[in-house]
């Protein structure tokens, strides 16, 4: 008996060697390196039960210092009992836990879509063509997973030879196809559970397309979506969009001119550097935290508490952006050239002259880039408002999604993000001259 | 323009009085210890010494950018280490002060730049507002033309090469009308023929105007080509103080080993 399997403390190949060399069990344990999270033991392939490359070899090592278990049953069984009775095959892989869980992922799903199934419906071949496949997919996953892990493990048992290597590079390939089966199972359930509960949300479910009423009034939709109302176009343009515009742009200026004075307090080389103004540069920065934490949906509900309109909406994009741009500012004065500073400090000017002949020339190109980053920001903002009753694009779109005026809203559509992405475009173009 | 007369009344008496001078940085280390050096007016003095020996703190305690943690620096006679915010300023327009990286605003004209070193001398309401006196605008070109470079007061400073970046930053110091010129190694990123341009400027002035000019400077022999007096500093400690003759290889070893 070589010393190297005696203290188990060997290369990976020595202890495969040797372990091939003697006969099973060798005197210690040669407890193999985690391999992609899992224990695998450094047992060689058991001859004669291999399924292609699979072999079973799953097996923890046991604190006691003994080798580890075998497992119950060859690949193939493993792979027949696990197709059977889901966790079954962990099971025969002494990895009872494991199975446990598997078992218990496949009956939420099972009850899943059992309560999901659609009783009433007309077309019932769909239905059953849909959740079949559902299910296949949940199956063929868990099969897909217990092979995967019987050939990772199989691979790692293996002498690391180039050949064994290129073999386990090849397991580990993440192609589309391998990472559509290997979809988790606990995803899928929870994938089916969400579609439930919006289902019941909405009033609808799964048999929507298997429902001649509910049919119809789809088509209707994707009709409509498709038929966009072009006679609308300039009422809505000069009523709605430009109402969403002059909000977002009133409401980015209102917070760049509070956000200017603000950030440079909140600016670490600035105030940072004396114990007396440290405390302001937390105090700040932790106000702009809390301002930025909410979202600017709540700050338009809180403003449209008090009153309707737009006016309102300009508050809360204002506030907002005064939390985005005064962190944003600050951080472009945290990053001047200290060098400039200390030159016009140099030449005696008072603190305010540094300022504005050192500070401000460094990060003007900075606050208009960033004034236009909120801009944008506002612009998808006001939209959204709209719906609350900050009036604009948001308002009608609501409108007419609601009164299932498809066409009409489709050009509502087509107006919002034309007008988004000319506002990106247009302020990415300045941006990337000014910086 | 009456600040900028030299004063000739006691040509002997030193300008700079440094007793004791050491400053030991927050994080602990110590750039100076127990410095002590009397600098005359009208001398053109060349510091040297290895990278990390205290050079640029001396330059800088003197213009009081750094608070020296002990001992006393005297310009013209008045403490600049005890005063404060007011009279600090009113000293350091005294100063014209260079540096190795220029350190233009480097988004504003060359004019605009050169001004900077007007904003020690505005007072009232131009001390908050960025305007100008006319005379101090003529004032900045003048500065301008004697480093030669009035051509591009309008352009923007970047874009300028390294040599006239430095030079715009000799005309900032110009403007300032001082008395004292600090240098911290002016050359240090210049190729070896714009060096001497600009080291030929520093000297032009120095003698011409009868500025005194300290420059730090790592390169011994401009050292010796263009200083009156050479002080070489090694971690922290004055460890020669003499003429750039007196710079040879013993020297060398003292200074840099």
């Amino acid at each position: 008996m070589s010393e190297s399997t005696d203290n188990g403390s060997a290369g990976e190949g020595v202890a495969v060697r040797d372990a091939a060399e003697a006969p099973w069990p060798v005197s210690a344990p040669a407890i193999r390196p985690q391999i992609a999270g899992r224990w695998v033991s450094a047992r060689p392939p058991l001859p004669g039960i291999a399924l292609g490359v699979l072999t079973p070899t799953i097996a923890r090592p046991r604190a006691d210092g003994l080798p580890p278990q075998r497992p119950l049953a060859s690949g193939g069984t493993v792979l027949v009992a696990q197709a059977l009775v889901p966790g079954l095959g962990y099971a025969l892989l002494r990895r009872p836990l494991r199975g446990a869980v598997t078992l218990a992922m496949f009956v939420l799903v099972v009850l899943a879509l059992y309560w999901q199934f659609p009783k009433d419906a007309k077309q019932p071949g769909a239905a059953w063509l849909w959740f079949g496949a559902i299910a296949a997919a949940v199956w063929l996953n868990l099969l897909y997973r217990t092979a995967r892990d019987m050939q990772f493990a199989a691979l790692a048992s293996e002498d690391l030879d180039s050949a064994a290597m290129q073999q386990r590079r090849h397991a580990q390939r993440q192609g589309f196809v391998r990472s559509l089966c290997g979809l988790n199972l606990l995803a899928i359930a929870l994938v089916i559970y969400g579609l439930n509960r919006l289902a019941i949300d909405a009033e609808v479910d799964f048999a929507l397309f298997t429902r001649q009423s509910n049919l119809h009034s789809a088509q209707q939709l994707v009709s409509g979506l498709f038929h966009p109302k072009w006679s609308i176009a300039g009422s809505t343009i000069s009523h709605y969009a430009w109402i969403s515009l002059e909000m977002a742009i009133l409401g980015t200026v209102g917070g760049a001119i509070v956000a200017a004075p603000f950030s440079f307090l909140a600016a670490r080389n600035l105030m940072g550097r004396h114990p007396a103004t440290r405390p302001v540069y937390y105090v700040m920065r932790f106000l702009f935290s809390c301002i930025r934490a909410i979202p600017t949906l709540i700050w338009g509900l809180i403003a449209i508490s008090f009153t309707l309109g737009h006016f309102p909406g300009v508050i809360a994009l204002s506030i907002f952006s005064f939390g985005l741009l005064a962190k944003l500012y600050s951080e472009a004065i945290e990053a001047i050239d200290w060098g400039q500073i200390e030159a016009v400090t140099a030449a005696g000017a008072n603190p305010l002259q540094v300022v504005l002949f050192s500070v401000v020339p460094q990060v003007v190109p900075y606050f208009i880039s960033s004034t236009l980053y909120s801009l944008e920001v506002n612009v998808h903002s006001a939209v959204v408002l709209g719906l609350i009753g900050a009036g604009g694009l948001g308002l009608v779109i609501n409108e007419y999604v609601g009164t299932f005026h498809w066409s009409e809203a489709s050009m509502v559509l087509i107006i919002t993000i034309v007008m988004t992405l000319a506002i990106d475009y247009g302020s990415a173009f300045i941006r990337s001259r000014v910086v | 323009m009456v600040d900028a007369e030299p004063s000739h009344d006691a040509p002997s008496d030193p300008q700079i009085v440094a007793r004791g001078v050491s400053k030991q940085f927050p994080n602990g280390a110590q750039a100076l210890s127990d410095v002590s050096v009397d600098v005359r007016p009208g001398e053109f003095l060349a510091v040297i010494g290895p990278s990390g020996a205290g050079k640029s703190t001396f330059l800088r305690c003197i213009n009081g950018l750094v608070r020296p943690s002990a001992g006393t620096i005297a310009f013209e006679g008045r403490d600049i280490c005890r005063a404060r915010g007011g009279d600090v300023r009113r000293a350091r327009r005294q100063m014209g002060m260079i540096f190795q990286q220029f350190n233009l605003v480097k988004r504003t004209s060359v004019l605009q730049n050169v001004l900077c070193g007007r904003l020690g001398y505005q007072s009232g309401w131009r001390a908050v507002v960025p305007v100008f006196k006319q005379s101090d605008v003529e004032l900045a070109l003048a500065a301008l033309e004697r480093v030669g470079i009035a051509d591009k007061a309008y352009v923007r400073a970047d874009s300028l090469s390294g040599g006239q970046q430095q030079r715009v930053a000799i005309a900032r110091a110009l403007a300032q009308q001082p008395r004292l010129m600090l240098a911290d190694e002016p050359v240090a990123s210049l190729d070896p023929e714009t060096s001497i341009t600009v080291l030929d400027d520093l000297r032009r002035i120095n003698r011409e105007q009868g500025i005194t000019t300290i420059v730090n400077l790592h390169q011994l022999d401009f050292a010796r080509e263009y200083a009156d007096r050479v002080i070489g500093f090694k971690q922290g400690r004055l460890v020669f103080d003499g003429l750039p003759s007196e710079l040879d290889r013993d020297v060398y070893e003292r200074v840099y080993r």
